[in-house]
């Protein structure tokens, strides 16, 4: 079947203006009453609009990731209670990262400091569950609150609009038997991923212990077959479900990590980790071993030094079966 | 042999979209958006005006106060087609001509490596596969 597009009117070539109206609404999906998609969506629509003037991404995208990385939205617990939005953050975060590595490229640079404070948000509080790490550096937050945390706070104490409840629930029917945790774990790991990619394809390298720690997480999900590596989130990640979630999560990671554009291979690719790749395609569960394969079949399709990751996995599957 | 697709039909389905989106009636809405989408994901730079009208109807979406009919924006998932079709089209609003359609045939290499898995399964010692 083909497919001939006729375009009629081809005077409506210059470009329009997005209003900074339009712009605000977009804002407001990733900081206010967005869902994960509509979030991402939006991170999407206002990298592209803006992607041939660097200077006003950095413009557009600076204040919204003071906000997102504000300490009420980067926290796990919230007065007691589990933060629901940080799974949110996260994957606004991930779309962030994918969408203007430069905003997450230093760690020394004090405009940077809020793309390095997530960072180690992800992978220290959310993955390796050390919680205190980021309450000494709530003082530093108190310079950017941001519209939705001043209407937070106001509204504390009271209980949630049901307008607010109505769009969450919709976004998360699907995952329903998933755990908080669970779907908290699944964002941090997403957008660590994503921002190694994002940095190593933009010619900037996270230090390689960085790597190694993201690395080690994902080994040791998948060696405890499913269980999350901290303590405080394995009492509320025991279900089958969660165990599968995390188990898809993890080995969907490493086969990202496995391009060979980011040239990871030689570092950090060991015997052991490529036997734990291959463990994951004859996993006990279909949806594991479907993901997978999927994930494959994409890297195949994207075309990108494709035949490195796919000449180390055939030499990997030829040892285990001379094995 | 072949089909021919107007990018004026593409952009009377947002128009319409937007027009039933005025009467309240979102169920309609979402079909003709759904419609432009599919035509709109293949082709992302078809329609330049159908971006400006997705713009318009995306900012009338999130002006929308009354409570009923936010209630129905949500349960149709209108905002959430009208930024995916933004975040589609807005990437080729800059250089119409990035996106081109490809049609990526299968290498040797994938075809080599499911030889290899096969391999595998065939020699794997026995184990229990739920499926």
């Amino acid at each position: 079947m083909y497919f001939f597009i006729i375009q009629s009117d081809k005077s409506s070539t210059e470009s329009s203006v997005v209003g900074d109206d339009v712009q605000s609404q977009l804002i407001s999906l990733c900081t206010k009453d967005g869902t994960v998609e509509q979030a991402r969506n939006a991170v999407r629509t206002l990298a592209s609009l803006h992607e041939n003037d660097p200077d006003k991404i950095v413009e557009v995208f600076q204040p919204l990731l003071e906000t997102m990385t504000s300490s009420t939205r980067l926290s796990v617990d919230t007065s007691g209670k589990a933060n629901k939005k940080v799974v949110n953050v996260l994957e606004t975060l991930t779309a962030m990262v994918e969408c203007v590595p430069s905003l997450f490229s230093s760690v020394d640079n004090s405009k940077k400091k809020r793309g390095a404070k997530a960072i180690r948000f992800a992978l220290e509080t959310v993955l390796l569950g050390r919680r205190d790490i980021l309450s000494t550096q709530s003082n530093d937050d108190l310079d950017f609150p941001s519209d939705d945390e001043v209407h937070d706070r106001k509204s504390s104490g009271r209980p949630s609009s049901s307008k607010k409840k109505s769009g969450r629930k919709a976004s998360d029917s699907g995952e329903a038997s998933l755990s908080l945790a669970c779907k908290r774990i699944r964002a941090a790991i997403s957008f660590l991923i994503a921002h190694i990619r994002a940095m190593k394809s933009a010619g900037l390298s996270p230090s390689k212990e960085h790597i190694s720690a993201v690395f080690g997480v994902l080994r040791g999900i998948l060696e405890d077959g499913g269980k999350p590596p901290s303590s405080y989130d394995r009492q509320e990640c025991q279900s089958y479900e969660d165990e599968v979630a995390l188990r898809q999560c993890a080995t969907v990671s490493i086969m990202r990590l496995c391009d060979g554009n980011l040239q990871l291979e030689k570092d950090f690719f060991t015997h052991s980790m490529w036997h734990i790749l291959g463990k994951s395609f004859v996993d006990v569960d279909a949806s594991v071993r479907g993901k997978l394969q999927k994930e494959l079949s994409r890297t195949c399709q994207l075309r990108v030094h494709v035949q490195s990751t796919l000449i180390s996995f055939n030499s990997f599957l030829q040892r285990i079966c001379d094995e | 042999m072949g089909y021919f697709m107007n990018a004026e039909i593409i952009e009377h389905c947002i128009l319409l979209a937007q027009e039933t989106f005025h009467e309240g009636d979102f169920a309609v809405c979402r079909s003709f958006l759904e419609s432009a989408k599919t035509a709109l994901n293949i082709f992302p730079s078809m329609s330049e005006k159908g971006f400006d009208y997705l713009v318009e109807l995306f900012s009338e979406c999130q002006a929308s106060q009354p409570t009923e009919d936010r209630k129905q924006i949500n349960q149709y998932a209108i905002t959430t087609t009208l930024s995916g079709m933004l975040a589609r089209t807005a990437s080729t609003r800059g250089s119409p001509s990035k996106e081109k359609v490809s049609i990526i045939p299968l290498r040797i290499e994938v075809l080599h490596l499911l030889l290899n898995f096969s391999h595998v399964l065939l020699h794997y010692p026995e184990r229990q596969i739920v499926d």
